[in-house]
């Protein structure tokens, strides 16, 4: 099977038990939205698909191979993660921040190559902050800071992306900008996993949506399929009416 | 300035104030030898007086206090940025007290007063006791936090209980105790100084991983790092560094709280930049110090923890009020 695929997963924290059997096929060189309500396990998902986590039984794999078995710079190379809290360390600028998402390509003698180079200038770009470029990121806003994180990310260049609620801090615009970022890497061949707490936004940009609750998967398809007043009142326990979105024609929730 | 340029020339700037505290350090003391002919001492060596004094005591004792100095500051480095804890010192992972109470214990059972014992004794007790930290605190910054400052209030403790009990044990111990050094140019120090050497050379292969775990373990984890590999390997290095300098100059730690806090506003977010100015600045703060202790006191010695603590007090309370204090 290639790509990443998660086999029952048996997840925790301590004494905690999140997730039980839970398995996931991520669709490679789709846009995929993880969506459900707080403390179900979505963070706690991304971070076993990146081996934050290790799991208690289960396996993550990518392309076949166990992720154990490979090379945590072998990782890093092919899959890149936001989490969704950050610390940074005071007076870095952000250049210097994005910069570091090189590191997984750079080799013993740490060169800086037009490769480097060209990629932190795309990642910049693609995140709209290239205006911030020699700003200090602890005098950056909530919304500033995470378009700069992402943009780390981005510079990793990597095949995957996972993304933990990258539009949390973003006003209204900027997440329909981040939103259509991603449709456009999707779009250049990379595989994109997102947490997302707006169900329309999700239904609106996903290939494949991911409806998690109480640590397990409920629903995952196509988002017309897995949008239902049903699921929506099951998962979220809101009761609401299903429309079609006026603009995309992908469903849209109203609540009562 | 952009701000490579500013640590550049900053870095340059460092570099000479190291220079010519080497060169203090070689020129002055009881016997104050002008410049020129502490130039001569090595152009042109004549066996005076003059070149006696500079080439075979003040000569080791200033490789001495490079190698101290440089070790102290990169282990207080490597101990702040790990624990993200800018008053971190390598002292609060019990090193100062084990080795304090090992040369305590040395001194009590066997009369253990020379130097070269008191230096097997301290570099013993400053390992075992971070053994022990690390066995209770395992991998957690914070538990190794607490485990090394509750070893090191019981090894003190102890401690007191055997200077009050047997009187003697005391002033052999008082003269390390103090951190000097002075007649440390007697023993062979030769074992020390390569581990210290060996410690800067690992520290400087520790800079990559520990700039990408700056910004979190999370995303250090996610760009490839072996966090806790490089954490454990960091911790063994820092203790190593710390242990093999307050074995050859007593407890003279607070240059490894003083010097990485200093530069911490102009190096931020680089370990590279951090090690790079503590291995000049910390033997910098270490050779004035003993050369003020030599002026204050010529026929005795003043103990350089004693003037490091003077000269480096106000530096850091005029640094925090005039520019705040900065988070590692
Ligand atoms: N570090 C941790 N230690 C212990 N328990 C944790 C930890 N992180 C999360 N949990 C618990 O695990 C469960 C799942 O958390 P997770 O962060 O995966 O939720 P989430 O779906 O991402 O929620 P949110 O939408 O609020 O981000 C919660 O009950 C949470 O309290
Ligand atoms: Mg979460």
């Amino acid at each position: 099977m290639t790509g990443l695929v998660a086999h029952d997963l048996t997840l925790g924290y301590g004494e905690r038990v999140v997730s039980t059997g839970l398995s996931l096929a991520v669709p490679p060189g789709r846009l995929t939205a993880v969506i459900g309500p707080n403390a179900c396990g979505k963070s706690t998902l991304l971070r076993a698909l990146v081996r934050l986590q290790e799991p208690r039984a289960g396996r993550v794999e990518l392309d076949g191979v166990d992720l154990r078995r490979l090379r945590p710079r072998e990782v890093a190379r092919r899959i890149g993660f936001l989490p969704q809290r950050m610390v940074a360390p005071e007076g870095i600028s952000v250049t210097h921040l994005v910069r570091r998402g090189r590191y997984p390509h750079r080799d013993w003698r740490l060169t800086w190559t037009d490769v480097d180079e060209a990629a932190v200038t795309r990642a910049l770009l693609d995140t709209g902050v290239e205006d911030l470029a020699s700003r200090r990121i602890e005098e950056l806003s909530g919304g500033q800071a995470q378009r700069v994180w992402l943009a780390m990310v981005l510079a990793q260049e990597t095949e995957l992306l996972l993304l933990d609620e990258p539009t949390t801090f973003l006003d209204l615009a900027h997440q329909y900008d981040l939103l259509r970022l991603l449709a456009r890497l999707r779009d250049a061949g990379r595989t994109v996993v997102v947490v997302l707490h707006d169900v329309n936004q999700a239904a609106r940009f996903a290939d494949h949506l991911v409806a998690m609750q109480a640590g397990r998967v409920v629903a995952a398809g196509a988002p017309a399929e897995v949008v239902t007043a049903d699921l929506v009142e099951q998962v979220f326990g809101l009761a609401c009416e299903v429309v079609p979105d006026p603009v995309a024609g992908s469903p849209m929730v109203v609540a009562h | 300035m952009s701000d490579p340029g500013r640590r550049f020339s900053g870095l340059l700037l460092a570099l000479a104030a190291a220079l010519v505290a080497a060169a203090a350090s070689l020129a002055v003391g009881t016997r104050t030898v002008p410049l020129d002919e502490v130039v001569r001492a090595f152009t042109d060596y004549a066996a005076t007086d003059d070149h006696i004094v500079v080439r075979d005591l003040r000569l080791p004792r200033m490789w001495l206090g490079i190698a101290v100095g440089a070790a102290l500051a990169v282990s207080g480095a490597l101990v702040q940025t790990l624990t993200r804890n800018p008053l971190a010192e390598p002292g609060i992972l019990g090193v100062t007290a084990g080795a304090s109470f090992a040369i305590l214990l040395a001194t009590a059972l066997w009369q253990a007063d020379a130097q070269a014992a008191q230096l097997v004794a301290a570099a013993v007790g400053a390992l075992a006791a971070t053994a022990v930290v690390y066995a209770v605190g395992g991998s957690s910054p914070l538990r190794l936090v607490l485990a090394g400052v509750a070893l090191s209030a019981v090894l003190g403790g102890l401690g007191l209980g055997i200077r009050l009990a047997l009187p003697d044990v005391f002033d052999d111990y008082r003269f390390w105790s103090v951190g000097s050094l002075a007649g440390r140019d007697q023993v062979p120090l030769e074992l020390p100084l390569l581990v210290i050497a060996v410690g800067l050379a690992a520290a400087l292969l520790l800079v990559p991983p520990l700039d990408a775990m700056l910004l979190g373990d999370e995303v250090a984890h996610t760009q490839g790092t072996r966090v806790a590999r490089t954490r454990t390997i960091t911790l063994v290095v820092l203790t190593v560094l710390a242990a093999a300098a307050t074995a050859i100059a007593g407890p003279i730690l607070f240059v490894g709280l003083i010097v990485p806090h200093l530069v911490r506003r102009l190096t931020a977010g680089s370990v590279g930049w951090l090690l790079a100015y503590c291995v000049v600045l910390g033997p910098v703060l270490i050779l004035v110090s003993d050369v003020v202790a030599r002026l204050l006191l010529p026929t005795g010695e003043v103990p350089v923890a004693v003037v490091t603590a003077f000269v480096g007090g106000p530096v850091l309370i005029w640094v925090v009020r005039r520019y705040g204090a900065v988070d590692p």
